[in-house]
């Protein structure tokens, strides 16, 4: 078994991925505000959702990224 | 948080209760529970010491400064287990008036059959003694009319057994609709359920009709003035006036025992406000219990089970919303099925509390401390008898109702 080596690079990365999913899903409640009409406090009430809505769209981006991974490895293979 | 509440905790809440000025308005009686203890030692008698003269001592007896001084019963063996329980300090009697007469004590507390109600409160006010006497105050209109005339001509404490005058929660309650949180009340619903035959054990025939007094017409109005008279009293109280009208139907289809009384009997009582309280009380089935119902166009209470419920409540936040909406665009057209985990709107369907703890005290042990705090500090308090007069008032008119199958109106000649 081989010792797994985490760039600082990766972990920018991926830092920088977990922030970009963040605003998605921060811009996705403040869309909600507007089409609901729901009250301004929601921005701040409504943060653990905001907060799991993070980690969904970090997961999916994932689930895509491990798809393409695989695919390229397919192709390499060949 | 348990509801094991002192009179401290109780003067609190009802502080804060008395600044809403309507709710300090209607209930004076606030002023009993705050009174100031002088140390001044009650002496008080115990008329009638059967189940509810029992279960009122269990309260009377850890009362600081209050000496049960006299017990009396017509019926040997309740005397004999009173003494026991009460000591031996209590002077037993078979004759009230004899105890009366030999003790004079400060005040009663009595809790017999519905038909002595009325000539043993008459004969202790006379005496210069106060009285606590248990609901319904009396078996007739005339009985009521003169209870009520002695205690204004004696100027002596009268207290009718209505315990949910000094329920937290139903005080907080008429607070919160005060308030306005259920809008106008349009209508109030109530009933009282039981599975039994309400019977009590005779160890003899020639008992049955001093035991089950319940059951028969010469001692009882059987459940309206043994269950329904509570609710009336809370009706009149959260309408703030007392009925115009009644009209009812009552039967026994059950327990046909022998009994006079119905086993069942429903009415609807009209307001001056054009409200209605629609009562019924059956003892052939116990599904739904006791509850109070009070409607409104913004919410429904439920005082008994101590509940409130909006009838527009806020919807879910935006973006459990928008969640709901995608999730509906997407799975719709995927067969994959189930409910979606998000609420279209946040249905508070389980209520809201009306009082944040449980209580232990249905407000019987505020209202017979309240009393004896009264007796303490001779403050006479008019307005309580009043709640326990029309609250009788309207029992009675209910019962003549189901028994005529009549219209019946609120009296006019009545002394307060």
């Amino acid at each position: 078994m081989k010792d797994t080596i985490i760039t600082v690079q990766q972990k920018k990365r991926e830092l920088y991925l977990l922030l970009a999913c963040f605003i998605g899903a921060f811009v996705f409640n403040i869309a909600a505000l507007i089409i609901y009409k729901s009250p301004f406090k929601e921005l701040f009430t409504q943060l653990h959702i905001v907060i799991i809505l993070t980690f969904f769209f970090y997961f999916v981006v994932l689930f895509f990224r491990i798809l393409g991974w695989l695919i390229l490895m397919l192709f390499r293979k060949k | 948080m348990n509801g094991a509440i002192d009179r401290k905790d109780f003067i609190k809440t009802f502080s804060i209760l008395a600044g809403a000025s309507m709710v300090a308005g209607s209930m004076p009686w606030l002023k009993s529970v705050s009174a100031q203890e002088t140390g001044k030692v009650v002496r008080l008698g115990i008329i009638g010491t059967g189940s509810r003269g029992m279960y009122l001592h269990l309260f009377l007896k850890d009362i600081p400064n209050l000496d049960i001084c006299c017990i009396c019963d017509n019926y040997e063996p309740n005397l004999q287990k009173a003494q026991s329980a009460v000591g031996p300090q209590a002077k037993p009697y078979a004759d009230y008036r004899v105890m009366l007469e030999k003790e004079k004590p400060d005040a009663v507390v009595i809790a017999t059959p519905l038909h002595q109600h009325a000539h043993i409160t008459i004969d202790a006010l006379k005496a210069g003694i106060h009285v606590f006497c248990e609901k319904s105050m009396a078996k007739t209109y005339e009985d009521c009319n003169e209870m009520v005339k002695t205690h204004l001509e004696t100027g002596k404490i009268f207290y009718i057994g209505h315990q949910r005058i000094f329920n937290i929660k139903y005080q907080q309650a008429y607070k919160m609709i005060s308030e306005g949180k259920i809008g106008p009340v349009t209508q109030i619903r109530a009933f009282w359920h039981r599975n039994n035959d309400w019977r009590r054990d005779v160890p003899s025939p020639d008992l049955e009709r001093k035991i089950n007094w319940r059951m028969y017409h010469e001692y009882s109005c059987g459940l309206m003035t043994e269950l329904a008279s509570h609710h009336i009293q809370v009706a009149n109280q959260i309408y703030n006036q007392h009925p115009e009208y009644v009209w009812g139907s009552g039967s026994i289809n059950y327990w046909k025992d022998g009994r006079e009384v119905y086993d069942n009997v429903n009415l609807v009582y009209k307001y001056p406000n054009d409200s209605h309280l629609v009562y019924d009380s059956l003892i052939s089935n116990k599904h739904y219990g006791l509850e109070v119902q009070v409607q409104g166009p913004k919410g429904t209470m439920e005082l008994e089970s101590g509940k409130m419920w909006e009838e527009f409540p806020p919807p879910a936040p935006g973006i459990l919303q928008l969640i709901n909406h995608i999730e509906h665009k997407v799975f719709d057209v995927i067969p994959i099925g189930g409910a979606s985990w998000v609420p279209e709107t946040a249905l508070n369907m389980k209520g809201q509390y009306i009082i944040d703890r449980v209580l232990e005290d249905d407000g019987t042990k505020m209202q017979m401390e309240a009393f004896v705090a009264d007796v303490r500090n001779n403050r006479v308090d008019s307005e309580i008898t009043r709640q326990g007069y029309y609250s009788t008032i309207a029992t009675l008119m209910g019962f003549e109702a189901i028994m005529k199958n009549e219209i019946v109106y609120w009296p006019k000649d009545l002394v307060m």
